[in-house]
């Protein structure tokens, strides 16, 4: 369906109105500046095709023509109304697109470029119509059918690193072995070393010796000077001949004193009296006892008569209680006791008889009067008489009888009545009458004479007269009646008590009397008795006092007894020693007795001294004859006689220089053949040491201390070794370094099997999923891969990514059928892959509807020569293949020559601008093809300086093979590359390479060679461009490094300095990290983020590829279908090209 | 009565690997140390007369420090019980075992020039004479029996040697089983090879085996051999197993389960039995090692997985509190309940995957399995060949394993393709 007129009568921003016509098919460019109304046709034509909606402009008007090759469609709108007709007739709305679906006709090249929602519905329907309804996409995500893509990576890190610590252990060990080799060799010097050092002491010894000996002999030289016998003195003989003579001076000072004491005490023995004979100390002693025991009895005897004292009182007052006047004794005979006792109970007897009446007598009350008595018995007789008369009216056997009598009479009366006998009615009458009149005179007669009675008497009358009130007051009365009977009773009997009281009082006095008379007869009291408890406690009270007293007497008779006898043994014993006692008293004999023994105490004293004094004196003498011997001795020892003692005050002078001479003399000595003994287990070395002397032995010496220090490192260090050799393996460095080798190896093995395991998964879905598309796939998917290859001249084939939701590009002209995702094409490829599958979209919606036309609305204003070239070409081969009407839109008017330069041919241009205002003569500079910019010629210029000159860029593997500069595959063609960049406007390899593979190809590049030679290079500047991206990952940036979650705020800033720093080397910026340049950054912090560029692939796992490794990766992918003089330049080229100055390009940034 | 035990690969110095997380600060204690170390309580327990060693007794030639001194103390406690001790080399231990002769005079090492060496020992009234040739650096590719005839000494003539059986081009002494049977010996005592043989009486024939299983690939019973030398002849062989670890691969049926969760339980019964046939060895295992192999049929891989690959299980599985089970890999043959030729009528995506699942049970020569999988190969080899993995070396990938890798992979992709179209007519239905 063409459009083929297109008219605006009415829409808002269009004023006045135009139309477009004389439309045909083919590419129409409707050219025009801004705002002329280029994109009010397409608005315009969308109001027509699309269903009226509520925001449209109310006064709108358009019309517009369609042909087909069956009739002329024309539909206009007003408002909201819009006419469709055929051929003129009235229709319904031609078989076109939905009106919804007119947004996929208009194009722009963002559009294009960005994969819009639409664009992902086809996709999504075409892969679930590949899939037969089953999600394989899903599945191919889940585990285990899927890893990452750097799986294995932290397994093999952990696998070097375990493999780098074994082989750490296996060096040390293999060290330490070669070490232990040596073991015997060390062991062998030690020993020599060894034989030179065990001569060191003996040496040391000799020479000591040597010394030894020589000192001895000039000792004794000097020893031999002083006099002989030396040794024989002690040093103190002077001191002590000085001693003795004082000691014997004392002596006889001690002599002449014992002598004056013998002398002294032989006169106090004579003065004793008791020189020849004196009492005995046991005599003494015997008679000091009799003494003490006379002192003891006579205090005895004292406190003996105090106790008869004392018991003498207690008698008397025994007596006395028993009733004695005097001092007597009482008798207590039974005839006597039995006499007191009969008075006695006479006595008590009276005295208890005498209370009795007295208290008889003593009891107090008036005689009541007899009048009073008869007052109250008569009241008692008319209270009685009333309530007899009372009880008998009130009884019932007397009322009965009287009611009986009254019944009869009433029924005789009744009676009387009723016969009408007057009779028997009036004595009925009587008997009634009768009965009344005996009972109220009898009852009421007797009451009241009772009560006159009671009135006669002058009591106080009861309160009334009830018969309670009346037996209250005869109970009254009756009480008092029975208390003035007692009072009579209670009269009588004092009377008689007071007349026996009389005659008792005579009884008593005479009881009295002859109770006086037995006391003053036997000195006991009877009344004493009348207690008998009491009087048998005094009795015996009395016979205990006459017991005591009788006791005390006699003691106080034995004592004075035996004091008479101890009295005259003691006078006895004085009187013998010549102590004649004054009397004969306890003091006056103590007193003699002392003066005995003290007689005989001096006398012992004197003799005792008499005989120490004898003794000290033979002491004495004997002492000073020993002194005297001392000395002489002292002098001899020393070699001199009696009167040298000056002699030996001079050599003791002399002793303590002699004795130090002697000592060291003796010492050396003792050393001297000490050492020589020791010396003698080496007798060369003796020898030759007496033979030779000191320096001989010195020299020696030094060469064994020598050897001994030598010895002593070997040691050491033969020690340490063996310490090193004992302790080597305890810790099963080795085995566990292989363990944990083992276990990274086996963790990286499971890794590999899972990473075949998925891929194998993933291969057999793609099987599956291949199969399925083979079998089943869909006319969408075939129309887009037709565009898509007609756009591309099948230099690319379209398939769907079998993981992503996404169309991928195969290469169908390189080896292997690389698969490019759109982000990996170049610019133009990805706009003919689009642009391929929105057609494809829309021949899917056109299935049996008419075509509409295309817009393209400066879709390509903003892009380059070669984009615009491909996309023009595109479209002219669908104009070609399908006869489809397209509408380029575009504001410059250049564009129609580009157009024409691009296809070869011209398309129809519609002027916006004199169409609708009717500019009559349009500005030629508008249609003048633009200046691309005078290239300057290569003009003998080196390569380098022409690329100063264009200003090439540097190649940026980064950026893309295709974007790669033509000069650094053309240095050695620049009339070729200026003639590509002026005329062709292609100054990119990706373009180079798609015009070579057009069919335009052998137009622009006649010569065949050169045509192959720039394929060739093209390939080449591809295959190193993968070569040198190989382990290099994309540039880290900020926003990578804030997605990883990382790095914390505090630290994103400095981490992102460090990234930029190294151009976003993830590598690199780790090593800094760990280098410590960001300060706090630790190193968990660092693991992590680690771990997070390594799963995301910015630390790749291949090896990067040195300036010589992509040499040879490109030599491997292409030498064997190139020369490899031609790839080894180009591949020089483009790594002179890396450079990012111009005037460097020879550098390698590799270095 | 003369009793020999026959060591065979100890790989001292080595530690057991693929153990969990949870025993790796175990390991040094369940390795091939603590394995000798058993042995040589045993042999001073029963009684043994003559121990040989069958080379490989190191892991590292020049291992002088830990194995070395591991292995010289258990000789010297032998011979210490005045029990005769012979030793040949191994590959492994060219460097170590002539040292530890010297150093200990009783140790005899058999054949140590390379040249074929034997000894008599007599005991009890029996005698055994024993031919031994170690590994010699250098001569290794030499075939040890090649132009050797033994003169038969008295009694039972055994031989004990390293060497690569069947494998012509082995680096390790090649010699062939009937230039062994054809030598004249009464029984051949090898080393190298891990897995065991079954020897048997009255010519005991075959590998040793290693003394204690050191990784997955090494499962079944691992220990030393017992040989009765009675009346003449070898009357009796004793299997005496005691390594510390053992690894078993169990197979475990899923048809017919109720719940998911039910096989769970299977899992746990299975691994009690196990473990009862365990305790019936010399020295039980301290720890079992699983390798699951799941079959039957039924639905629901995917969950029957996710109650097998609990992280817990990987650790430790509640069996035996004397004994660590634990499981190590788990690999699926269940297939679904529909047939896979009845799926694979089918022109869907499960239906191709069942056609591709069919090819593996053809015959191997079949070419469209061959080129399936060698498609499959080259598809796999760029990836085999990353840098990630270039420290496992080159790994030529077999049909094996790619027939291995396809039916687990596949019966997995099958399984859950399958639930979702169940899913699909579920939600339809609803």
């Amino acid at each position: 369906m063409r459009l083929t007129r297109l008219e605006i009568v009415k829409l808002p921003g269009i004023e006045p109105g135009f139309a477009v016509e004389g439309l045909s098919g083919g590419i129409h460019l409707i050219v025009g500046p801004n705002a002329v109304g280029k994109s009010s046709l397409v608005r315009a034509l969308r109001f027509l095709l699309e269903v009226p909606k509520n925001g449209d402009p109310p006064d709108l008007y358009v019309e517009a023509v369609f042909s087909t090759t069956e009739s002329t469609w024309s539909v206009s709108r007003q408002g909201g109304s819009i006419t469709w007709r055929r051929d003129g007739r009235l229709a319904e709305r031609p078989p076109i697109a939905d009106p919804d679906e007119f947004f996929y006709y208009r194009l722009d090249l963002e559009h294009l470029l960005a994969a819009e929602a639409e664009d992902r519905r086809f996709l999504r329907e075409v892969r679930r119509q590949l899939q037969g309804g089953f999600d394989l996409a899903a599945l191919r995500r889940e585990a285990p059918f899927s890893v990452t893509k750097h799986a294995g990576r932290s397994c093999r890190r952990a696998f070097e690193g375990a493999r780098r610590t074994y082989f750490q252990v296996q060096r040390e060990y293999q060290a330490l072995q070669q070490e232990e080799a040596a073991l015997p060799e060390m062991e062998a010097k030690q020993k020599r070393l060894e034989q030179h050092m065990r001569r060191l002491p003996c040496l040391e010894r000799a020479l000591e010796y040597l010394r030894a000996r020589n000192e001895r002999v000039r000792l004794d030289i000097e020893l031999a000077a002083y006099p002989p016998h030396m040794e024989r003195l002690q040093g103190d003989e002077p001191e002590h001949l000085e001693r003795l003579r004082e000691e014997t001076e004392q002596l006889r000072k001690e002599r002449f004193k014992t002598e004056a004491l013998l002398q002294d005490a032989l006169g106090r023995l004579e003065q004793s009296g008791f020189a020849a004979e004196r009492p005995r100390e046991e005599d003494l002693e015997a008679q000091r006892d009799r003494l003490g025991e006379l002192k003891r009895l006579r205090e005895r005897r004292e406190q003996e008569e105090e106790d008869l004292l004392a018991a003498l009182v207690e008698y008397k007052q025994a007596c006395r209680d028993l009733g004695a006047e005097a001092a007597t004794a009482p008798n207590l005979s039974p005839e006597v006791l039995e006499e007191a006792a009969e008075l006695a109970e006479r006595l008590h007897e009276l005295c208890s008889r005498k209370r009795e009446l007295e208290w008889k007598a003593e009891r107090v009350g008036e005689r009541p009067s007899r009048q009073e008595i008869d007052q109250i018995r008569s009241g008692l007789d008319a209270l009685q008489a009333w309530a007899t008369a009372e009880e008998i009216s009130s009884n019932r056997l007397v009322r009965v009888p009287l009611a009986l009598i009254l019944a009869g009479s009433a029924v005789a009366l009744v009676e009387g009545l009723i016969v009408g006998s007057p009779w028997l009615t009036a004595g009925a009458v009587a008997a009634v009458l009768g009965t009344f009149w005996v009972w109220w005179w009898y009852f009421r007669s007797a009451r009241e004479a009772a009560v006159t009675k009671w009135k006669a008497t002058g009591l106080v009358g009861p309160e009334e007269w009830s018969r309670a009130a009346v037996e209250a007051r005869r109970r009254e009365l009756k009480e008092q009646e029975l208390q003035l009977e007692q009072g009579l009773l209670a009269d009588r009997e004092r009377r008689q008590a007071q007349t026996d009281l009389e005659r008792l009082a005579a009884e008593e006095a005479a009881a009295r009397d002859a109770c006086r008379r037995l006391r003053a007869r036997t000195g006991v009291d009877p009344e004493k008795t009348l207690d008998f408890a009491r009087f048998h406690v005094l009795v015996k009270q009395y016979q205990q006092a006459v017991v005591q007293r009788e006791k005390k007497e006699g003691s106080i008779q034995r004592l004075e007894s035996e004091i008479a006898s101890l009295t005259d043994a003691l006078a006895a014993f004085i009187d013998r020693w010549g102590e004649p006692p004054v009397d004969r008293s306890v003091p006056c004999l103590e007193a003699a007795l002392k003066t005995v023994a003290r007689r005989r105490e001096a006398a012992e004293d004197a003799e005792h001294e008499v005989r120490s004094n004898t003794s000290e004196l033979r002491r004495l003498e004997q002492a000073l004859a020993d002194k005297r011997q001392e000395q002489l001795s002292l002098l001899a020892r020393a070699g001199l006689g009696e009167g040298q003692e000056s002699e030996l005050r001079d050599r003791c002078l002399r002793l303590p220089q002699w004795r130090e001479l002697k000592r060291k003399r003796d010492e050396t000595k003792g050393h001297e053949d000490g050492l020589r003994k020791s010396l003698e287990a080496e007798p060369e070395i003796l020898e030759v040491a007496e033979r030779e002397g000191q320096p001989w032995i010195e020299r020696a010496l030094g060469e064994a201390r020598r050897a001994s220090e030598e010895y002593r490192r070997a040691s050491e260090e033969l020690a340490r070794l063996r310490e090193r050799l004992e302790n080597a393996g305890k810790e099963r460095k080795l085995e566990q370094a292989g363990g944990e080798m083992e276990r990274a190896r086996a963790a990286l093995e499971d890794a590999f099997e899972q990473a075949l395991r998925a891929e194998t998964a993933q291969f057999l879905l793609d099987e599956v999923e291949r199969q399925y598309q083979t079998e089943h796939e869909p006319g969408v998917l075939r129309s887009a891969r037709d565009y898509f290859a007609t756009f591309t001249n099948h230099a690319y084939d379209l398939r769907l990514d079998p993981g992503e939701e996404e169309f991928i590009a195969a290469a169908t002209a390189e080896p292997g059928r690389p698969l490019r995702r759109i982000g990996e094409l170049s610019t133009a490829t990805r706009m003919q892959l689009l642009l391929a599958v929105r057609l494809a979209w829309i021949s899917r919606l056109e299935q049996g509807r008419e075509a509409l036309p295309l817009f393209l609305d400066e879709a390509l204003t903003t892009t380059d020569v070669e984009r615009f070239t491909a996309v023009a070409r595109s479209l002219q081969s669908l104009v070609d293949s399908e006869a489809r009407q397209i509408f380029y839109l575009t504001a410059r008017c250049e564009e129609a020559a580009m157009w024409e330069k691009a296809v070869g041919q011209s398309p129809h241009v519609v002027d916006l601008a004199v169409l609708r205002f009717r500019t009559t003569e349009p500005n030629p500079a508008l249609y003048s093809v633009p200046q691309w910019g005078a290239l300057p010629e290569p003009a003998g210029r080196s390569p380098e300086q022409y690329a100063v000159l264009l200003g090439v860029p540097p190649v940026l593997p980064e950026s893309g093979w295709e974007d790669t500069h033509l000069f650094h595959i053309l240095r050695d063609d620049l009339e070729l590359l200026h003639r590509s960049l002026q005329d062709w406007r292609i100054s990119r390899v990706g373009a180079l390479e798609t015009l070579l593979e057009s069919p335009h190809a052998s137009r622009m590049i006649p010569d065949k060679r050169v045509r192959e030679t720039l394929r060739l290079r093209c390939r080449v500047v591809r295959t190193w461009t993968e070569a040198r991206r190989r382990g290099r990952s994309r540039p880290l940036t900020r926003g990578d490094i804030q997605i990883s979650r990382a790095v914390s705020e505090r630290f994103l800033d400095a981490v992102c300095e460090l990234a930029e720093q190294y151009g976003g080397d993830a590598a690199m910026l780790l090593a800094r990290l760990e280098a410590g340049d960001v300060k706090g950054f630790g190193s968990a912090k660092i693991a992590k983020l680690a771990a997070w560029l390594d799963e995301h692939g910015y630390l790749p796992a291949e090896e990067v590829l040195d300036k010589n490794g992509r040499w040879l990766e490109v030599l491997r992918v292409l030498g064997s279908s190139a020369e490899p003089g031609e790839i080894r330049r180009v591949v020089d080229w483009l790594e002179a090209g890396m450079s990012r100055d111009p005037a460097v390009l020879e550098g390698d940034r590799d270095g | 009565m003369l009793r020999i035990l026959a060591v065979g690969d100890m790989h001292l110095g080595r530690r057991p690997s693929r153990l969990p997380e949870g025993l790796t600060p175990r390991a040094g204690e369940l390795g091939p140390a603590a394995a000798w170390q058993r042995i040589v309580e045993e042999v001073l327990r029963e009684n043994v007369d003559v121990v040989a060693l069958a080379g490989d007794l190191v892991e590292h030639e020049d291992d002088f420090f830990e194995a070395y001194r591991t292995l010289r103390s258990g000789i010297q406690r032998l011979i210490q019980a005045d029990i005769r001790v012979f030793a040949v080399a191994g590959n492994h231990d060219s460097k170590v075992l002539p040292r530890l002769a010297r150093e200990v005079h009783d140790l005899r090492l058999l054949g140590s020039d390379g040249r074929w060496e034997s000894v008599t020992v007599e005991s009890n009234g029996e005698t055994v004479t024993l031919w031994g040739r170690s590994l010699v650096p250098g001569r290794e590719r030499d075939n040890p029996l090649e132009g050797v005839s033994f003169e038969r000494g008295p009694g039972v003539n055994l031989g004990l040697l390293h060497c690569d059986r069947d494998q012509p081009r082995s680096s390790y002494g090649p010699v062939s089983t009937v230039e062994l049977q054809s030598a004249g010996l009464d029984g051949w005592l090898l080393g190298h090879i891990h897995r065991p043989d079954s020897l048997e009486p009255p010519r005991p024939f075959g590998y040793l085996g290693s003394i204690t299983a050191l990784d997955a690939g090494e499962p079944g019973p691992r220990g030393p051999w017992l040989l009765e030398i009675s009346r003449g002849c070898c009357e009796r062989v004793e299997h005496w197993v005691l390594g510390p670890v053992r690894w078993e691969l169990l197979t475990l049926d899923c048809s017919n389960l109720g719940d998911p969760e039910e096989v769970e339980h299977r899992l746990l019964a299975a691994c009690r039995k196990l473990n009862e046939t365990l305790d019936a060895s010399r020295r039980p295992p301290e720890v079992v090692g699983l390798r699951l192999r799941l079959e039957g049929r039924t639905g629901g891989t995917a969950e029957i997985l996710a109650h097998l690959e609990r992280p817990e299980y990987r650790e430790e599985l509640p069996v035996d509190p004397r004994r660590h089970f634990f499981v190590d890999r788990i690999e699926t043959a269940i297939r679904p309940q529909i047939e896979l030729e009845q799926l694979a009528a089918r022109a869907d995506p499960p239906g191709l995957l069942a056609g591709k699942l069919l090819l593996l049970e053809r015959p191997e020569s079949d070419p469209e399995r061959r080129a399936f999988l060698e498609q499959l190969r080259r598809r796999l080899e760029p990836q085999a060949s990353e840098a990630t993995w270039r420290e496992l070396g080159h790994r030529s990938i077999d049909e094996d394993d790619l027939a291995r890798w396809v039916r687990d992979m596949g019966l997995r992709l099958l399984d859950r393709l399958l639930m979702q179209r169940e899913a699909q007519d579920a939600t339809h239905e609803a």
